[in-house]
């Protein structure tokens, strides 16, 4: 167990750069999600911890030793791959045991280490099977098994369940979350489903182009989004373009073509009459008469130009000023206004994020 | 319904043994008459030839050459070629397919141009001996034409761009992620080479070593060439009898021992991996 420290790296290849100056610090027993579109460099970002890709700038801290120029094998950490990379000449036994021959275990000690991981992983009885006769969730877990035999200081994860079903992907999640849990091995894992992400990291690196966009719990990436990347990226959210004209009583003031609109929360240092975008998820919105007598209200008026019913909420498209087009979700019990019904769309200053346009 | 796909191997295999057997049975049939030399055959069936060959020291001991030298091509060829297809096989570079078509290509130069250019360069005022002079290696030139080992070079010469072809494109079916969890458990790479590498492309290994072989069994422009004489391998000793002594039914002898053996040596070697594969269960 330890903490893990990237400063500034970089990785380039010819024309591109994959990864173009990460900084993260991760905690003793974290589980840090890398999350990000498909090219981001969340793979190389993970190999670069790993020890199979050299930085081409920037440092690899383990703990209080600097690995960056250390080979894998001196690093001490483990890695899960999305194929599993289990060894097929080897039984299930065999390939939980593998590290612990290389570290010369004597043999009593790796039966019982073996026995011990399988009723971990909830596979006890599978010793002498080849990985080819197991199923994909039964392999996923073996490969973990494999990972943690001689606890690394250090997990990394790759996709690892990527090639699993929905159903079995979600109960691997929570398995593999209960089990980090339980070993309190810090943990990079790397995904580009943000569900996934959001259930199971302590924290999330948003990573776009090469670069984090934004560092934070599930929650702080979710309600207060850095840049319209990361708001994005992360669940449904309505953007509305405007202009920042002022700032008073804690709130920006920001011109848009469906009028003044406020935030009470936003990225600091926004200079005046700047152009940025307003963030504002779906299920802050509401439709409503009452007017927020306490100016603490947005307030756009539209009509509903499509409805969709999702058996727990129901989702409405309404069509403002100048074009704009906000996804409103309103809960399954609540009025539900016919399409073409001019409707008040609003929702709290404290709901909007103000970001810097791109 | 079962699949009946495995009917296709049938017609080629089939083919390939009507050619042998055609080709090969009026050519062998000589060796069960009598021997009478000048190209005439006696007219009643006799093993008088088989028993002369099993008796007479000469016959064996070419044989015996002939496993011999066979053998040791193999085992200088997996030592040169094996590392070698495994480097190619994991360059990243885009020069490897480059590297190994050139490697490949050699081996498909007419073996007697390849085995003139090795004589020219062992001869005494070749390149060869005359860098060890001038090194100080040897006071007297060296000659590999008519020994053993010149005989395996010229072999070797001809059967590496082979072995390393099969052997790459079978390291290129191991997934590098096997040796990077490996290396990640804990494995220097000599380790990772023995645990992983090693096992999973065994079966190759097996299969392009009986190609090597083989290959050696039959070669005759090496050994004639380069042996100037002196090395008496089994087809250079066919080639003599029946063409400068034309005893027919003595080279179809020696024809019909050689290609048993061969056969024998095959079946024992894939016996014995399907043995260590139930073993094992190796999959490639
Ligand atoms: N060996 C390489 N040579 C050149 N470019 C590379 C190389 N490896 C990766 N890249 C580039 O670097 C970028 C990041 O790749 P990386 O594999 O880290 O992405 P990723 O975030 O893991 O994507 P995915 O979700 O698809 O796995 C990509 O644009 C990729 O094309
Ligand atoms: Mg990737």
């Amino acid at each position: 167990m330890a903490t893990v420290r990237l400063d500034a790296l970089e990785k380039r290849y010819d024309t591109t750069a994959a990864v173009a100056g990460v900084t993260l610090d991760i905690a003793d027993g974290e589980f840090l999600t890398l999350l990000g579109p498909s090219g981001c460099g969340k793979t190389t970002t993970l190999r670069m911890i790993a020890g199979f890709i050299a930085p081409s700038a920037g440092r690899v801290w383990i703990g209080a030793n600097d690995v960056t120029t250390q080979p894998p094998q001196h690093r001490d950490v483990n890695m899960v791959f999305q194929d599993y990379a289990l060894f097929p000449h080897l039984t299930v036994a065999e390939n939980i045991a593998f590290g612990l021959v290389e570290r010369r275990a004597p043999r009593a000690e790796r039966a019982r280490r073996v026995a011990e991981l399988l009723e971990l992983v909830r596979l006890p009885g599978h010793e002498a099977r080849y990985p080819s006769e197991l199923s994909g969730g039964q392999q996923q877990r073996v490969a973990f098994a494999r990972a943690i035999a001689h606890p690394p200081r250090v997990l990394l994860m790759d996709e690892p369940l990527g090639a699993l079903d929905l159903k079995l992907r979600e109960a691997m999640q929570e398995e593999l979350r209960r089990l980090q849990r339980q070993l309190g091995i810090t943990t990079v894992y790397v995904t580009h489903d943000q569900v996934e992400a959001m259930r199971m990291s302590d924290r999330i690196a948003v990573m776009n182009q090469g670069r984090v966009e934004q560092l934070g719990t599930p929650e702080a990436i979710y309600e207060r989004p850095a840049t319209e990347f990361a708001a994005g990226f992360v669940g449904s959210i309505n953007f509305l373009k405007g202009r920042c004209v002022g700032h008073e009583d804690g709130c920006y003031i920001v011109e848009t073509a469906a009028g003044r609109l406020r935030a009470d929360t936003g990225a600091a240092r926004i200079a005046g009459a700047t152009p940025v975008t307003l963030a504002v998820r779906p299920e802050h919105l509401r439709l409503d008469t009452a007017a927020g007598a306490d100016g603490r209200e947005n307030r756009v008026d539209g009509q509903v130009a499509a409805s969709s019913f999702l058996g727990n909420l129901v989702q409405l498209v309404v069509r403002a000023a100048g074009d704009l087009e906000l996804r409103v979700e309103l809960r399954a019990g609540d009025r539900r206004p016919p399409d073409g019904a001019t409707v008040s769309v609003s929702w709290p200053t404290a709901k909007t994020v103000l970001l810097p346009s791109r | 319904m079962t699949a009946r796909w495995h009917l296709l191997m049938w017609p080629p295999l089939l083919l390939s043994l009507a050619l042998l057997v055609g080709s090969q049975s009026i050519f062998l049939r000589g060796s069960f008459f009598a021997d009478l030399r000048v190209g005439r055959l006696g007219s009643e069936l006799t093993l008088q030839n088989y028993w002369r060959v099993a008796s007479d020291g000469f016959y064996l001991s070419a044989l015996w050459l002939t496993v011999r030298l066979s053998a040791l091509v193999v085992v200088f060829t997996f030592v040169l070629g094996y590392p070698t297809a495994y480097i190619l096989a994991r360059m990243r570079s885009v020069w490897a397919p480059l590297l190994l078509a050139l490697l490949v290509a050699t081996s498909f130069v007419t073996i007697v141009i390849k085995v003139l250019g090795l004589v020219i360069l062992f001869s005494p005022g070749g390149l060869l001996n005359v860098s060890l002079l001038w090194l100080g290696l040897t006071d007297q030139p060296v000659s590999l034409r008519g020994t053993e080992f010149g005989v395996v070079v010229g072999l070797m010469y001809f059967t590496i761009g082979f072995f390393v072809l099969l052997l790459y494109g079978v390291v290129r079916t191991i997934p590098r992620s096997l040796e990077q969890a490996a290396q990640l458990l804990g494995a220097p790479r000599w380790r990772v080479f023995w645990r992983v590498v090693v096992p999973l492309s065994l079966p190759g290994i097996i299969t392009s070593a009986l190609v090597v072989f083989n290959l050696c069994m039959g070669a005759f422009t090496s050994a004639a060439l380069i042996g100037a004489g002196r090395i008496l391998t089994l087809p250079v000793l066919i080639q003599r009898t029946v063409m400068l002594d034309a005893r027919y039914a003595m080279g179809a002898t020696l024809a019909a021992v050689l290609l048993l053996c061969g056969l024998a040596i095959n079946l024992i070697s894939i016996l014995a991996v399907g043995r260590l594969k139930a073993a094992r269960r190796v999959v490639a």
